[in-house]
């Protein structure tokens, strides 16, 4: 400040604005203030496009819940030394899912493999392109009729569609023994189960049309509404609802029975049909991604969930899923296959059965099943 | 920048259907302060605006100093280079800025250096009596405060012409006539004129010698302002007669 | 030298500007909704999704309702008068907009269930519930606390000479209640695009007949259709929604009344506000949370821990807080990332429609119902439009397209509505006089801008990147389209482990990401008070 300035200045006043300005001086300040703000901005844009590239990886989007399905991708990050970015999807009555990214993504993948929870979503991908086939050498021991036929998915480490019950509430000689029995008038109110449109529940209705026949099917589903049974939003919700006693059974799978088992709640699990049309078996599945970016890693992941010791893991984790190889060891608790009565099915043609079903009976049942209420 | 008068040829302005103003042609001198009366609506803050180039006539041209500073629907000479200030109606203080910063900011347009543009800024202040205000931000100010700030800031930039438009609506007389006396005063010191836009009789009769009647949105009575107020027959000029009339010997 | 009154004079650059952001809003949508339209059986949308769009309607209109009166008088008695715990309570009011709404709906589910009466709160009313709730009541809220919160002294004192406080908060609550109802409009929108609560309390909605399409059948064309028809059908009635908020949008600022209005302290209404913030906590947080904990709290001390077992290692007992922090540290990062991402990208575009808006009304209300309608359509439509875009795109964009960055301009795009309107609302509150006294003396745009605008701006803008971050974070839709892998956010984290995770995992992890958002909410609160003291 000169000294002029500083004399014109009553006693009392304080300094003068530090940018007290010339155009120079505000224009300084802007541009300086503008470089900042552009090297602050280039700093950010480079940390949020920035991608951790390791020394190699392996890209695997999964529909299995990924509280199971993250301690398998840190085994194979162990063993392999190459990261697993792991893309788990969301229950399907919360998002629109995985399954509608791979298509979007199908020209120029970004996921190497697709570990599935069902053999319906790796059935779509095939029918949509998305699939590469790939028969690995770990797939030895493997029955086929888990896999598909040419080679775009193979089963491996199974769920069961299973009946749950209250301990408290059924009886022990009134246990439930078949889907049928979902209709009993003992279970007048009580009965459970998720949204057939949706998850392993579409899948379960479609193998039931598929081995019942059209009508049986359907007067099943029509006498389930009329014994006041229940339409929930998810397996999860069926198990909670079972356990908590609003409900005293319900159909849910295997890997939700047995987390409420280890939550210590009162519920018996009972698989059905063994006298009948059996129990429905859904096996993993693994998707090799046609034009995957990383085609070695992915086989080498896809190798790895096939191997003995990945069943076995996962028949020990709470997901509890059954070996479809003989002789791998089951902890107690899990029915290994050779002792249960599989549903005889057809998983492709489940599949486009599925996609009648979904624009046609079932969704009319849903609609009405909503409007009931 | 000094100009020697300030004219308008044939300004009219239209907002879509609407006429503003409708074919006005008058002149005014230097140091022939001017008074624009008329009701409310009149076009009175739209003449000003067109002729301090904050917007563009839609026919007609503005001339300052002989020179066309605006013609139809151009604005050819821009608003700092016109040498006008304006005191607005609502006074458009920047409100984040304190008094010394609004001062500053408002010297920005001119050609001077660092040290010239802070002095000129604290003599403002000096000239319009708040030196000690420098700090404050306009939202802590009176009235009475505020409209020295923003003459302080019109007169920073040494105008040839001080429009000030409705700006001492809602002060109290006392301080009111203060100001009125301040700025005759300051306008002859710095030679500048003044054109006020007012409903006020009083204010009008302090500050100004000549008169513009603005009616509809056409110019319809210019001239000495104690003739107008003492021969109108306009509703507004006979409502000044009244109330001066009491101050009739102060109409000069 | 730019004038700075170029931002308030008329031009065509205003349309074009307007046209230009709402076609970059509108892209990502464009590139399905065509494919959608020219495939096959266009126009056929099921009669099913027919009916669905009049329940979807009822609760939009219900939910907008109960949202506009109770959040209106809320925010404007918050921002008029200072009580006690003023910060927490509106903070805690604020949480429920950070959690997807499909949490409140199984902790009001589950709360049920326990109390023994689960069919009290089913169907319509209970989507309502947990919708007016946890979204439209806490929007509404944020936006006539921060409309009155713009109000001068002079006005409030103006009013309170006239008729008292009653005067004040009529005229308070008459100033806020063109914004309110766009809040309230926007927070019904979202509850069309929403099929949580609907899937949880067995309600059939647009929305998850939409999912329906995409989840269950695959069909992009069909959900495509969907969304168009429902954009429309939200146009149509945004349109006169629109026209009616703009005329009393914003009274233009006299330049002269700058003094800031100051809460006061009123007894009798501070116990009523106290009350009645409360009482909305309740409903919309800690009932619903209580509903959420209780799985942690039913069981014994043996309960807490949960034994994962290491497919290639002994038991490790895991204590469950302890996994749920791990979660936490995993995803945090981009938690902030993408939602702060969200809201900067949100409030540029926001601000930018503001500009080109200006103080013109039909610009406004144009700009308003094309947002509106753009903002019904449900977050695939445009994510999927991402991911289609990216797909088709060169490695080399995978920077732009396939990063952190494309997450977050996909939440933004997606929230513009929501920033524009605070944007709107801001611009409108200034004074054109202030561009005259700037262009009279000679100061180019550039440095008005910075020197005046900018910071005059900046508290509304605070809001609304606040806003921005808090609904942007509790989108997990778009980001689990999006998002490159690997880099999950926290919300999207809870969602893809609660399928079968045990619930005191579930329960553990949402406690976490709820006293996470409370005290970073609680925190902010403080600090704008702290600044504004």
């Amino acid at each position: 400040m000169t000294a002029e300035v500083a004399a014109r200045r009553a006693p009392n006043q304080l300094a003068l604005p530090a940018d007290d300005s010339t155009k120079g001086l505000f224009a300084g300040c802007m541009a300086r203030g503008m470089m900042r703000s552009l090297r602050t901005t280039l700093a950010v844009l480079l940390l949020v496009t920035a991608r951790s590239s390791a020394a190699e990886d392996v890209v695997v989007y999964t529909s299995v819940d990924e509280i199971f399905a993250r301690p398998i991708a840190r085994g194979f990050e162990a063993e392999s030394g190459i990261t697993v970015r792991l893309v788990p999807d969301t229950e399907e009555t919360k998002s629109t899912g995985l399954v509608n990214r791979l298509i979007a993504e199908r020209a120029r993948p970004q996921a190497d493999v697709f570990w599935s929870g069902d053999p319906v979503r790796a059935a779509v991908l095939a029918r949509k392109g998305v699939s590469a086939p790939y028969r690995s050498p770990q797939a030895d021991g493997l029955p086929a009729q888990f896999s598909d036929p040419n080679g775009h998915w193979t089963g491996f480490s199974a769920r069961a569609r299973v009946l749950i019950y209250n301990r408290t509430l059924v009886p022990e000689g009134q246990t439930p023994t078949s889907v049928m029995d979902l209709l009993a008038p003992r279970f007048l109110g009580k009965a459970c189960l998720a949204n057939p449109l949706f998850g392993t529940t579409s899948m379960h209705a479609a193998a039931l049309f598929a081995v019942l026949g059209d009508d049986k099917a359907r007067a099943l589903f029509e006498s389930f509404t009329t014994n006041g049974g229940r339409m929930l939003s998810s397996n999860g919700e069926v198990r909670r609802r079972v356990a908590n006693g609003e409900c005293a059974v319900g159909i849910t799978d295997t890997d939700d029975a047995n987390v409420a088992r280890l939550e210590g709640k009162p519920i018996g699990v009972v698989f059905p049909d063994a006298d009948g049309i059996g129990t429905l078996v859904i096996p993993n599945c693994a998707v090799l991604i046609a034009g995957a970016p990383h085609p070695a890693a992915a086989r080498r992941f896809v190798d790895y969930l096939l191997r003995p010791e990945t069943e076995r893991a996962l028949a020990q984790s709470a997901a509890a899923q059954m070996p479809l190889r003989a002789g791998v060891p089951v902890p107690a608790g899990v029915v290994p296959l050779a002792q249960l009565r599989p549903m005889q099915v057809d998983y492709g043609v489940l599949a486009q059965l599925l996609e009648t079903l979904s624009r046609g009976y079932l969704k009319d049942w849903v609609d009405r099943a909503n409007s009931g209420r | 920048m000094k100009h020697a008068d300030l004219e308008l040829r044939g300004v009219s302005k239209h907002y879509n259907a609407r006429l503003a103003l409708d074919d006005i042609s008058l002149r005014v001198e230097p140091g022939d302060h001017t008074a624009m009366v008329g009701s409310s609506g009149c076009g009175k803050s739209t003449l000003l605006r067109m002729v301090a180039g904050l917007e563009a006539p839609s026919s007609g041209q503005v001339l300052l100093g002989g020179e066309v500073a605006s013609d139809t629907q151009r604005i050819i000479l821009p608003p700092h280079r016109r040498g006008i200030a304006m005191v607005f109606q609502d006074l458009a203080l920047w409100p984040n800025l304190s008094v010394l910063e609004n001062v500053l900011l408002g010297l920005g347009g001119t050609e001077c250096s660092k040290a010239q543009r802070a002095l000129r800024a604290i003599d403002a202040l000096a000239l319009c009596g708040i030196p000690d205000l420098a700090d404050r931000k306009p939202g802590t100010l009176s009235g009475g405060q505020q409209q020295r700030v923003a003459l302080a800031r019109s007169l920073a930039v040494r105008p040839a012409f001080l429009f000030l438009d409705e700006p001492f609506a809602g002060l109290d007389p006392v301080i009111k006539a203060k100001l009125l006396r301040e700025i005759m005063a300051l306008a002859g010191e710095h030679a500048f004129t003044i054109v006020l836009v007012t409903h006020d009789p009083f204010e009008a009769n302090e500050l100004c010698t000549m008169g513009v009647l603005l009616d509809g949105g056409r110019a319809t009575e210019r001239g000495k302002l104690v003739d107008l107020v003492r021969e109108s027959s306009s509703e507004i000029l006979s409502s000044f007669r009244q109330r001066l009339g009491g101050w009739a010997g102060a109409l000069t | 030298m730019i004038s700075s009154l170029a931002l308030e004079r008329p031009g065509r650059w205003r349309a074009g500007g307007i046209g230009l952001l709402l076609g970059l809003i509108a892209a990502p949508d464009v590139l399905l909704l065509w494919r959608a339209l020219g495939d096959g059986a266009a126009g056929a949308v099921g009669w099913s999704f027919v009916q669905a769009i009049g329940r979807s309607a009822c609760i939009a209109g219900i939910a907008g309702l109960v949202g506009l009166m109770c959040g209106l008088p809320l925010g404007v008695g918050t921002a008029l008068y200072r009580f006690r715990g003023r910060a927490l309570l509106l903070a805690l009011v604020t949480l429920p907009l950070l959690v997807p709404s499909f949490l409140w709906g199984i902790g009001w589910s589950s709360l049920a269930a326990a109390l023994g009466v689960p069919f009290l709160l089913s169907g319509l009313p209970a989507c309502v519930l947990v919708f007016a709730a946890g979204l439209v009541v806490p929007l509404v809220l944020l936006t006539a606390y921060a409309a009155t919160a713009a109000l001068t002294g002079s006005q409030i004192d103006a009013a309170r000479l006239a008729g008292g406080e009653r005067e004040v908060v009529w005229q308070a609550s008459r100033n806020a209640s063109a914004p309110a109802l766009l809040a309230a409009a926007l927070g019904g929108v979202l509850t069309l695009v929403d099929p949580g609560p609907g899937q949880i309390f067995g309600e059939q909605t647009a929305a998850s007949e939409i999912l329906t399409s995409f989840a269950a059948l695959y069909d992009f064309g069909l959900a495509g259709r969907q969304c168009a028809v429902l954009a429309g059908l939200v146009l149509v009635g945004a349109v006169p929604l629109a026209l009616l908020a703009t005329a009393r949008f914003a009274n233009d600022l006299l330049a002269k009344q700058t003094r800031r209005a100051v809460p006061v302290t009123h007894e009798r209404l501070a116990v009523l506000m106290v009350g009645a913030l409360a009482m909305l906590t309740t409903a919309a947080t800690i009932l619903p949370t209580l509903g959420l904990l209780l799985p942690m709290v039913a069981g014994g001390p043996e309960l807490l821990t949960w034994t994962a077992r290491d497919p290639f290692q002994m038991n490790h007992p895991e204590l469950v807080l302890f996994g749920a922090a791990a979660e936490v540290g995993r995803t945090a990062a981009n938690s902030f990332l993408y939602a702060g991402g969200a809201a900067l990208v949100a409030m540029l575009l926001g601000i930018g429609a503001a500009v080109c808006v200006g103080r013109f009304p039909r610009l406004r209300a144009a700009w308003l119902a094309a947002t509106l309608a753009l903002f019904c359509v449900p977050p695939a439509l445009p994510a999927l439009g991402i991911v289609a875009l990216a797909t088709s795109s060169p490695a080399w964009a995978d920077a732009l397209l396939r990063s952190r960055l494309t997450v977050c301009v996909a939440l933004g795009l997606r929230l513009v509505p929501v920033s524009s309107v605070i944007a709107l609302r801001a611009w409108a509150s200034t004074s054109p006089s202030w561009a005259m006294a700037a262009a009279l003396h000679g100061v180019p745009l550039h440095r008005y801008a910075a020197r005046v605008l900018v910071p005059v701006l900046r508290p509304a803008v605070g809001v609304g990147l606040l806003l921005v971050a808090l609904l942007a974070s509790a989108d997990i839709a778009t980001v689990l389209l999006v998002h490159p892998p690997g880099e999950s956010s926290l919300p999207l984290a809870i969602v893809t482990v609660m399928a079968n995770a045990p619930e005191m995992l579930v329960s553990a992890l949402c406690l976490v990401y709820i006293a996470g958002a409370a005290a970073m909410l609680g925190g902010l609160w403080v600090l704008s008070g702290a600044a504004e003291a």
